[in-house]
């Protein structure tokens, strides 16, 4: 293959090769190529003779062209003969690693030859400057947040790939952002993002801050403008306009508890102020109304910052509602969490040299902290706390009240009193599943979602009870087992205890929620939960989608707060409460659902044609239909499950429920207790499976390898009879026996993937005939 | 007898109203064209329309379902009428969401002259069974986003009690079909420990957020300096950017490297942290 050779001019000889030529810059070059021009033949006389054309043998044409790397786009062109020599000079602009391709084509034949030309001089930075608008220069005063590009003009850098160094002059050693840009046509740009230089304490940044940029090659070299490193240097003013920094209290929400035992309360020379613990999720009530009912979020503010714990003096002064807030402030945090806080001190005279210790009264954390910096009187200053252990790692906790013990020291000898604070403090056994619970995240129902915020404090939020329940209930278990599986097991099985009471109570019951639900415990289709129409509304108000509340008769919408908000609700809701309080301690459930034919299920059993009347399945055996399609004998529906406990049956009149003195489910003893659907929890681990019905206070006894076998295991144990209902006569018929064969149940996929997630499992309603046989299955 | 009278009850209710029209919906395309439904009941059925008017005269229907009562059950109980959650008018298409038959539906109709549509319809997903008793009515949050003129949407839907999902869906405007966007689990995570996105307003730092983006990749190894970078846009699923910070949910930043299709990264705002990994647009199955 023909190759191109430069003929004369200046180059890198050490540098070049047969396709590759590296010329000095600013030099102009001749290149040919040698094969294509007419051999020469041997002189008689010695020497060569070349071969000239005749008029009608031409040289032949050649067409130079110089393209860019990629060889696509056509830089120049230059047409010629084989005999003439192609001149090229590259600038020290367009000078560097960027390798120009010079092509040669024979016309006529099509033949190529071509090599890569480069131009090579001091690689150097001829002029930079910075603007706060792309390929412009202006001098105009830069705030943080304002994007400033940075441009150069290079020579012998061309192609280059350089990295852009910004540096604060603070800090010369380490830059705030390094950015990798390529030098083309010796120009480079980049722009650098300001706000990354609003770092730190902003007290400590000055009004006017010097920054500068250096440049560096690929070797790590850098490249100078004139005898200066630093290629370009502007100043940034305070206050960030732009882009906020974030600085808004990050997680060091102040957790603030109860009053400092006032006997405990040194008088010496500094005092405690403010606790403010880090925790992922702060605690509200259970009513909470919205994300700005601050009323009903358990945290303090003071000076626009939010606490966990505040001086007694200091309780309310900023925010009112702060006063009628627990004395001891609920805190969560996992048990794999260090417990880490900000303590606020005031210096009563100055200080120089004092330590502080901390403990909590059962010494179980051990905490480190810094040295306090020396402090003139009525100073107020912070100083973090961490502990170095987790003393209850996987496992749950519960304490009513935690307090952290204080004390001061001048020479770390003898220590003085300093006083304590005391929180009511929640220890979950994993992270809680917040981000799993219900919500709406673009745009939030602030009144019905699960996924709680505090609008000023800005913090996520779990419902008071959903912890207590779990960690009260719970306490010490975790890690019992080496199996995590069989621990969540005993978690939750510890848990339900209390829920087979059947009086489940709220944790401030009685105080700081409007309902006291104390003597009943929460109840299970009751008061705004029971049927609408026995509320004594007008059929025509009757609104099945809503609960009503006939104390202030307003019907209220359905939603997972409702359950701790107002304590009365159904079984949708009830396993949605268990399974967070599972969740609060990272536990994740299913749900398993169980449907009669009736109603809302009615494309498995008695779709009626419009038209005709006729059912959509007619049971020959129970039911019979004249020539024009009228039914003329008994057609029994698959209608609904009877509850255990107290149902007399006098088939075929309807079964009849006695009164009941005791609770038949959750804080009510006389409940709906036939329905057409119910769904209660499932547990499901390694393949064997766990009910427990909340709304009942029921739960597997044994664990089951299929879904069929806790099915059986259910009905057997929380159902009576399976009622079927000539849906003309108004004639019973209840089967007593395998009444797991007469529901459709439904396993749906944790609260968290959503109801619509579900594993379906059609099949299993069946049409029993008069005499119990089952004769039609579908 | 109580419980069988209390059922009856529940029955008769729906015998009870004669004529019922529930509060329609309306939806403004534009200046001149509404999108609106009527529902109107008796003791037979219960009958749903979509109407489009222009400037409030020229009514067409696009559609009417008429739903049988059921002889036993009250229609309330079953959530069987027929219902516009939104819709939007582009070029010579006007797209809607309906819920029907305890589905929801993505229409598109195609007009002519304001006078013939074509009609397609595409079921998007269903809803959980269970009685409104014991779960409630159903919700659905539609969102549009467009980005490098493509149509997004996010979805939030479910029961009133129990969990909800949320979904991404995309418009294929050659086929005007709905497609739903899937993320693989298999995911890297990039913890950023600046937490840019804390409190950044994301259309004013446009430039800002593609270089961060692209300096992710290449960092990352997912782009090569010389590639091709173009940042697209985002889908913020973000609440209370009006209080001017991200606490939760995850940020959805659309970019094109040397490939035609869009690629995706996400921003997990929980844990601050990127997530990098493929997704799936695809088709949603009809049944």
């Amino acid at each position: 293959m023909a190759s191109i050779k430069i003929v004369s001019g200046k180059y890198e000889s050490k540098l070049s090769t047969t396709t590759k030529w590296v010329l000095t810059a600013d030099e102009s070059c001749l290149f040919e190529v040698p094969d294509w021009i007419p051999q020469a033949k041997v002189n008689p006389k010695g020497g060569f003779t070349p071969v000239i054309p005749t008029e009608i043998e031409k040289p032949k044409g050649v067409t130079w062209e110089i393209k860019d790397k990629s060889k696509k786009i056509v830089l120049a062109t230059v047409k010629g003969n084989v005999l003439d020599k192609f001149k090229i000079a590259i600038n020290k602009k367009y000078s560097g690693s960027y390798g120009y391709t010079l092509e040669a084509t024979l016309d006529g034949v099509g033949t190529k030859a071509s090599a890569f030309i480069l131009g090579s001089c001091e690689a150097k930075v001829i002029s930079a400057t910075w603007s706060k608008q792309e390929l412009a220069s202006d001098s105009t005063e830069i705030k943080y947040g304002n994007i400033v590009y940075v441009r150069l003009a290079t020579e012998g850098l061309n192609g280059d790939n350089l990295t852009f160094e910004f540096y604060n002059k603070k800090d010369e050693k380490t830059p705030i952002e390094t950015i990798t840009q390529e030098c083309l046509n010796g120009d480079a740009q980049v722009k650098i993002a300001t706000f990354k230089a609003f770092k730190g304490d902003p007290t400590k940044i000055a009004d006017l801050e010097d920054f500068f940029v250096k440049v560096k090659n690929t070797k790590g070299v850098y490249i100078k403008n004139g005898k200066e490193d630093k290629v370009v240097s502007f100043q940034i003013k305070k206050p960030l306009l732009v882009s906020p920094v974030a600085d808004i209290p990050t997680n060091l929400t102040p957790i603030k508890v109860g009053e400092p035992d006032k006997s405990n309360l040194s008088t010496g020379i500094i005092s405690l102020e403010k606790i403010a613990v880090k925790t992922t999720y702060d605690v509200c009530n259970d009513e909470v109304d919205n994300f700005s009912d601050f009323k009903n979020f358990w945290i303090l503010e003071n000076d626009g910052k939010y606490y966990h714990w505040l001086k007694k003096s200091l309780i309310g002064i900023t925010e009112a509602d702060d006063k009628k807030k627990p004395a001891a402030i609920p805190i969560t945090l996992a048990s794999t969490d260090n417990f880490t806080f900000k303590a606020t001190f005031k210096t009563i005279l100055p200080i120089d040299g004092i330590e502080v210790r901390v403990r909590d009264k059962d010494n179980k954390y051990t905490f480190t902290t810094k040295p306090h910096a020396k402090q003139a009187k009525d100073a107020l200053y912070e100083i973090e706390f961490k502990s170095t252990n987790t003393p209850y790692k996987d496992t749950i906790q519960y304490f009513e009240t935690f307090e952290l013990i204080f004390d001061y020291s001048l020479d770390k000898k003898s220590w003085t009193p300093l006083g304590s604070a005391m929180f009511c403090f929640y220890l979950t056994w994993k992270k809680p599943m917040w981000d799993k619970f219900e919500g709406d995240k673009l745009t939030p129902n602030e009144t019905v979602d699960m996924m709680l915020l505090c609008k000023k404090s800005f913090k996520k939020n779990i419902l008071e009870t959903l912890l207590w329940l779990g960690c009260n209930q719970a306490s010490g278990k975790g890690n019992l087992s080496k199996n995590n599986e069989e621990n969540e097991e005993q978690i939750i099985s510890s848990v339900f205890k209390q829920f087979t009471s059947k009086k489940v109570l709220r944790k401030r019951e009685g105080s700081y929620i409007t309902k006291n639900w104390t003597s009943q415990g929460m109840g299970y289709w009751r008061g705004i939960s029971a049927v609408d129409a026995q509320s004594g509304l007008p059929a025509a108000r009757v609104q099945p989608r809503k609960f009503y509340d006939s104390a202030t008769g307003k019907h209220i919408d359905r939603n997972s707060r409702v359950i701790l908000k107002y304590g009365e609700f159904r079984c949708g809701e009830w396993s949605d409460f268990y399974t967070y309080i599972s969740m609060c301690q990272g536990i994740p459930l299913s749900q398993f659902a169980i449907f009669s034919g009736r109603g809302d299920n009615q494309n498995y059993y008695f779709k009626i044609d419009p038209v005709t009347k006729k059912p959509s399945y007619i049971n020959p055996n129970l039911s019979k239909v004249d020539a024009s399609g009228k039914l003329i004998e008994n057609y029994y529906a698959n209608w609904v499950f009877y509850v255990k406990g107290g149902w007399t049956f006098s088939d075929p009149k309807e079964p009849v429920l006695s009164a009941s003195i005791a609770n038949r489910a959750q804080g009510n003893s006389n409940p709906l207790h036939e329905f057409s659907d119910h769904v209660f929890v499932l547990f499901e681990r390694s393949g064997k499976k766990l009910w427990l019905d909340p709304s009942y206070g029921l739960s597997s006894t044994t664990k089951h390898p299929t879904n069929n076998d806790l099915l059986k295991d259910y009905a057997s144990a929380a159902l009576e009879r399976m009622g079927y209902l000539d849906i003309y006569s108004g004639n019973y018929k209840t089967i007593g026996t395998v009444i797991e064969n007469h529901l459709v149940k439904m396993i749906i996929s944790g609260l968290y993937d959503s109801r619509s997630e579900v594993r379906e499992e059609k099949g299993v309603i069946s049409i029993i005939d008069s005499l119990g046989k089952t004769i039609k299955t579908f | 007898m109580k419980n069988f009278l209390l059922f009856l009850m529940l029955i008769i209710t729906s015998f009870k109203i004669n004529s019922q029209i529930m509060e329609p919906k309306t939806i403004k395309l534009s200046s001149k064209l509404n999108l609106y439904e009527k529902v109107i009941s008796d003791k037979d059925k219960t009958v749903w329309q979509l109407f489009l008017s222009k400037e409030g005269k020229e009514t067409v229907e696009l559609e009417k379902i008429i739903v049988e009562n059921h002889p036993f059950i009250n229609k309330d109980f079953l959530l069987y009428t027929p219902s516009l959650i939104d819709a939007f008018k582009e070029s010579d298409y006007l797209y809607a969401f309906v819920y029907k038959e305890r589905r929801l539906f993505f229409y598109d109709f195609e007009f002519t002259n304001n006078i013939k549509f074509n009609k397609k319809d595409q079921k998007i997903t269903e809803v959980f069974i269970g009685s409104i008793e014991n779960f409630g009515g159903y919700k659905f949050n539609i969102q549009k986003f467009n980005i490098n003129n493509k149509n997004y949407f996010y979805l939030h839907y479910g029961r009133d009690v129990g969990g909800k999902n949320n979904i991404l869906l995309s418009l294929n405007k050659s086929t005007n079909t709905i497609n739903k966007l899937t993320f693989s689990e298999s995911i890297k995570k990039i913890k950023d420990e600046d937490e840019m996105f804390k409190s950044l307003d994301l259309e004013k730092n446009i430039d800002n957020v593609g270089l961060e983006i692209k300096k992710v990749l290449i960092a990352n190894k997912h782009l090569n300096n010389f590639d091709t970078f173009k940042y697209l846009g985002n889908i913020d699923i973000t609440p209370f950017l009006s209080q001017g910070s991200r606490y939760t949910g995850t940020i959805y930043f659309l970019y094109q490297d040397n490939n035609v299709k869009p690629k995706i990264i996400r921003y997990n705002n929980d844990d601050n942290e990127w997530l990098i990994g493929d997704y799936k647009e695809e088709e949603i199955k009809q049944e």
